[in-house]
């Protein structure tokens, strides 16, 4: 844990504007969160919409740019990086997206999705044509000779997310951001492409931040689990552990309306409100629907305590 | 079971669209019965052909899809023998459906009161708005929406309560058969929970039969007495929720369904997709439109389509089932 | 793989250029009738325009004939009342014609295009600002403005007419592209380019430009449209150099020799058909470009070509929603 961590996140702030009637306001989609991967490790970002999980993953990725925080990845401090440094960055960091048929330009052939940042990112002499069947045929894609020049709207989604896993991987990352890479595709073939990131973690030690709103497939992909609600981590642990012993209220909610749980009877939840993001909220964010919650939970926020190893939770009922 | 009325009997359904390509068969000889009160999952992947057939249900297929075969008989009429003046008092007086997407189901320009009045008064003419309104107000309390949320309009609820207002449209005038079209895709883990919930409740309470389509195999195990799996426009197998849960499958696409999905909290997690994609309809394989995905492939399988052979728990449509049914019958 | 790497990729290129995007498009854009008639009708004015120097038969600004002559074997359209010949005038005037408004409307889409493009993807203060510039030149009216700027630039060429009218003709196509490249750049496929390491250029003109072929088509035949009838209208209201030659300059002439009163129809008329027949043309092109924007067209054109059996999704899916 001490040792080499790829990817260090500290008290990451991301802020959007909203205009409230006259005021100007903000909300704080990600409030304060800190965790870190190691290479070859998988965290799995698990919450609901408007959890902050996606904003998360973009700002890993620098698509968007924290109002505070740190983020440190192989080292280097990339929080406020611009232009040529954020360019080399991206070399290090890619993305797979939730959707596979937005995901790619459908008037660029398959070959030419994964020629470009290959050329972009080269760091060593290597032929084209080869690499380009090669990362084909990593991801599934063969016969390769066909695929390449098909255009997007000839595959399947299942094929399609293999397209953008091969782009990623064409840049040469250590860490990937997978947004919900199977839920929009079908089930059949969900199974396929969360083998096929394990293989390639495996062969390449490639790190992931594995956002999704699914426990089971977190559970099955990700080496720990963290569990997000309305912006602020609410427990992380390792993921058999989180499954198994969870301690959070919002955790052992989730778990309970999780299909396949076995968990019958009425919910743990005092009210189905969304969560409030506003950057005055005070208190821990899932108190209106917690059952537990008492008079400091509407005051103070709840600070992150380890109650065990690699096990961590912010409630003020537990330990 | 067999004594009781059908509140949903398919026979023989075929269902085409007339394509540039020619005719395109969605759905195929399907053969299905729902009973009173019972809830039936309906599964399959995106062009299995499950929506299509819930369309073909509610006749609202349109424009170049048609019923190319077979009979659909609700509440014991015949869907398709109805005049059109029928049919109107019949949906949703009879039978009603939820579609996915609660947005485009309610109107954006009105409130959600006027939307259920609207839909009660069409049916209930005899009705004072007063009677309608109490029922309005009745149905909301079933869905567990505040009252308050009849003078809003559809964006300013969330989607979970949107959804809800959509079921309770549906149920206004006590349908015996109701169709869910995949009713929580859209909404995060626990709204869907709690509305699957209420529906399970609502549904024990006011006695109606459902058909419950959806792609996710957990959820229609816990929802479902009865699950049915369609691959390519047929119905493929057709067992009770039990032997679903237990594994106790026997067709070989169901059994890769269970293998591919995360099980949250099963001991050891092995998952495994199943090869290739799901069939183009335009281009059905020959023989059993599986056997290029399947594992267990037998010859006779690229040939000749499997006949349905049916058990006590059910039916399935696979040749290696009807092979060793004739090896050792089934009882066991 | 690398051991016959040559013949497969031989094969990869042969099947690239058989199965390109942009030929899907032009399939399209010929299956439409309409299209076709006015395809042929504006080649044929390129063809007369480009030619023009064969099909001419005498020098459009000599003035060795007899003047105002009706029309005859020697002079097709007759001569003008200083002893010219009108058909050599209007074969070179097709040509001024044509380059005006191609011309134009090349570089209004292209200014259009930077302009809206850049501002829809960039957003934030670039866009406000781009698009505050476009707001104001599209309330401008637009003849209004040509004829302002024409009195202080005097004496112009068709070729600076051109330029002017490309310079303040270029907003309505901004707006169109901007809201287009608003709604592409929210696509992943954008935000995975930027990923890739690709620049704004890069992702202006290989991402987004050959997602709004159609877009900039019908911009470039409108615009097109509009410069050729601009620039007539300007000749003709005496704003360019009366020694040119284009369409509008010989209604100036024809206007002015008193075509009109003496019933000289063989001098006024051809040039107004030919603005008329040309603006028809490209209206009917308009149609098919249609067709371009619809890809699910597209999709099942291939389909029947049966180029694909592994899309389920376009064949079923979409259906059964």
């Amino acid at each position: 844990m001490e040792t080499s961590n790829l990817v260090e996140v500290n008290d990451l702030l991301v802020r959007f504007p909203v205009h409230d009637g006259k005021r100007k306001m903000f909300i704080h989609p990600v409030d304060h969160v800190s965790f870190s991967i190691k290479p070859g490790e998988v965290l799995a970002l698990v919450g609901e919409s408007g959890s902050g999980k996606s904003t998360i993953g973009k700002a890993l990725l620098r698509i968007l740019e924290p109002a505070h925080g740190t983020i440190e990845v192989g080292g280097q401090d990339v929080t406020h990086i611009k232009h040529n440094a954020l360019k080399a960055y991206r070399k290090d960091v890619q993305m797979v997206f939730q959707d596979p048929f937005g995901s790619l330009n459908p008037t660029r052939t398959v070959e030419q999705h994964i020629v470009y940042p290959l050329k972009k990112h080269r760091r060593e002499k290597f032929d084209m044509e080869t690499r380009v069947d090669e990362l084909l045929q990593q991801v599934g894609l063969t016969p390769v000779q066909e695929t390449r020049v098909k255009y997007p709207h000839e595959l399947s989604g299942g094929q399609r997310q293999r397209v953008a896993i091969a782009r990623a991987l064409a840049a040469n990352p250590k860490f990937l951001v997978a947004d919900e890479p199977i839920s929009m595709l079908d089930v059949s073939i969900r199974a396929g492409i969360l083998r096929l990131m394990n293989q390639l973690r495996e062969d390449y030690n490639l790190a992931y931040l594995y956002i999704t709103h699914d426990l089971a497939s977190a559970r099955y992909f990700g080496h720990r689990i963290m569990v997000l609600y309305g912006g602020k981590v609410m427990e992380t642990a390792t993921a058999e552990e989180l499954i198994r012993h969870p301690l959070h209220p919002y955790t052992k909610l989730l778990l309970a309306a999780t299909p396949g749980s076995g968990i019958r009877g009425p919910l743990p939840e005092t009210s189905n409100r969304a969560p409030n993001l506003l950057q005055d909220r005070r208190g821990c964010p899932f108190a209106d629907r917690c059952p537990l919650v008492t008079e400091i939970c509407l005051e103070k926020t709840p600070p992150i305590v380890e109650v065990a190893t690699n096990h961590a939770t912010a409630c003020h009922h537990i330990a | 079971m067999s004594d009781q009325q059908p509140v949903l009997e398919l026979v023989d359904l075929s269902v085409a669209y007339q394509t540039s390509s020619g005719l395109v068969n969605a759905v195929n000889d399907v053969n299905l019965t729902i009973f009173r009160e019972e809830i039936v999952g309906l599964v399959g992947e995106s062009g299995s052909g499950k929506s299509t057939m819930a369309y073909a249900i509610m006749r609202l297929l349109k424009g170049d899809a048609f019923i190319t075969k077979g009979t659909i008989r609700v509440m014991g009429q015949d869907v398709y023998a109805m005049s059109v003046k029928e049919l109107r008092q019949f949906r949703w007086d009879q039978m009603a459906m939820v579609f996915q997407s609660a947005m485009s189901a309610l109107n954006p320009v009105m409130t959600v009161e006027t939307q259920i009045l609207d839909t009660i008064l069409a049916h209930r003419k005899e009705w004072s708005r007063d009677k309608a309104l109490a029922r309005a107000c009745e149905l909301l309390d079933l869905v567990r929406i505040d009252r308050k949320a009849l003078k809003s309009y559809p964006h300013e609820l969330s989607g979970g309560m949107r959804q809800r207002v959509v079921i309770a449209i549906a149920i206004t005038l006590n349908p015996g058969f109701v169709i869910m079209d995949e009713p929580t895709t859209a909404l995060d883990v626990v709204v869907q929970r709690s509305i699957l919930d209420q529906i399970r409740e609502i549904q024990r309470q006011e006695k109606f039969a459902v058909l419950f389509i959806s792609h996710d195999f957990s959820l229609v195990a816990e929802m479902a007495s009865k699950v049915a799996i369609m691959y390519a426009g047929r119905l493929v197998e057709m067992t009770d929720s039990t032997t679903l849960s237990l594994g106790q499958t026997h067709h070989p696409y169901t059994e890769g369904l269970l293998r591919a999905i995360p099980h949250l909290t099963a001991d050891k997690i092995i998952i495994e997709g199943i090869p290739g994609t799901p069939p183009n309809l335009v281009n059905l394989p020959t023989g059993c439109a599986f056997h290029p995905r399947c594992p267990k492939v037998i010859p006779i399988c690229k040939t000749e389509r499997p006949l349905t052979s049916t058990y006590e728990n059910g039916m399935v449509e696979c040749h290696l089932f009807s092979r060793d049914k004739e090896a050792q019958p089934i009882g066991n | 793989m690398s051991t016959d790497g040559k013949p497969v990729v031989n094969s990869v290129r042969r099947a690239r250029r058989r199965r390109s995007h942009g030929n899907g498009a032009l399939h399209a854009f010929f299956q439409n009738g309409k299209a076709i008639v006015g395809f042929s009708i504006f080649s044929v004015f390129v063809l007369v325009g480009v030619f023009a120097w064969l099909l001419a038969p005498y020098d459009p600004a000599s003035t060795n004939f007899p003047p105002s002559l009706g029309p005859s074997w020697a002079h097709w359209l007759g001569t003008t009342n200083t002893g010219q010949d009108i058909f050599s005038q209007f074969i070179w005037g097709t040509q001024t014609s044509l380059i005006v408004g191609v011309g134009a409307a090349v570089v209004s889409t292209l200014i259009g295009f930077i302009v809206g493009v850049y501002g829809g993807y960039k957003g934030g203060i670039a866009d406000s600002i781009l698009n505050a510039f476009s707001n104001i030149f599209l309330v401008m009216p637009g003849l209004a403005l040509l004829i302002l700027i024409e009195s202080y630039v005097k004496n112009t060429t068709p070729i600076v007419n051109g330029l002017i009218i490309a310079l303040t003709g270029w907003a309505w196509g901004a707006r169109v592209f901007r809201s287009v490249a608003m709604s592409l750049a929210s696509r992943d496929f954008i935000v995975a380019a930027r990923l890739s390491g690709a620049g704004t250029l890069r992702i202006m003109f290989a991402e987004i430009l050959p997602n709004m072929t159609s877009q900039i088509a019908g911009n470039l035949i409108y615009s097109c449209l509009g410069a050729i009838m601009a620039e007539a209208g300007l000749a003709y209201l005496g704003f360019e150099n009366i020694a040119s030659n284009s369409w509008g300059t010989i209604l100036f002439w024809a206007q002015n020799g008193g075509a009109m009163l003496n019933g000289a129809w063989w001098w006024f008329v051809p040039p107004g058909m030919a603005i008329a027949l040309v603006g028809t043309s490209l209206a009917l092109m308009n149609f098919g470009i249609d067709q371009i924007t619809n890809p699910r067209l597209r999709v099942q054109k291939s389909q029947v070509r049966g180029v694909r059996k592994t899309d389920t999704v376009q064949a079923g899916g979409t259906r059964d929603v």
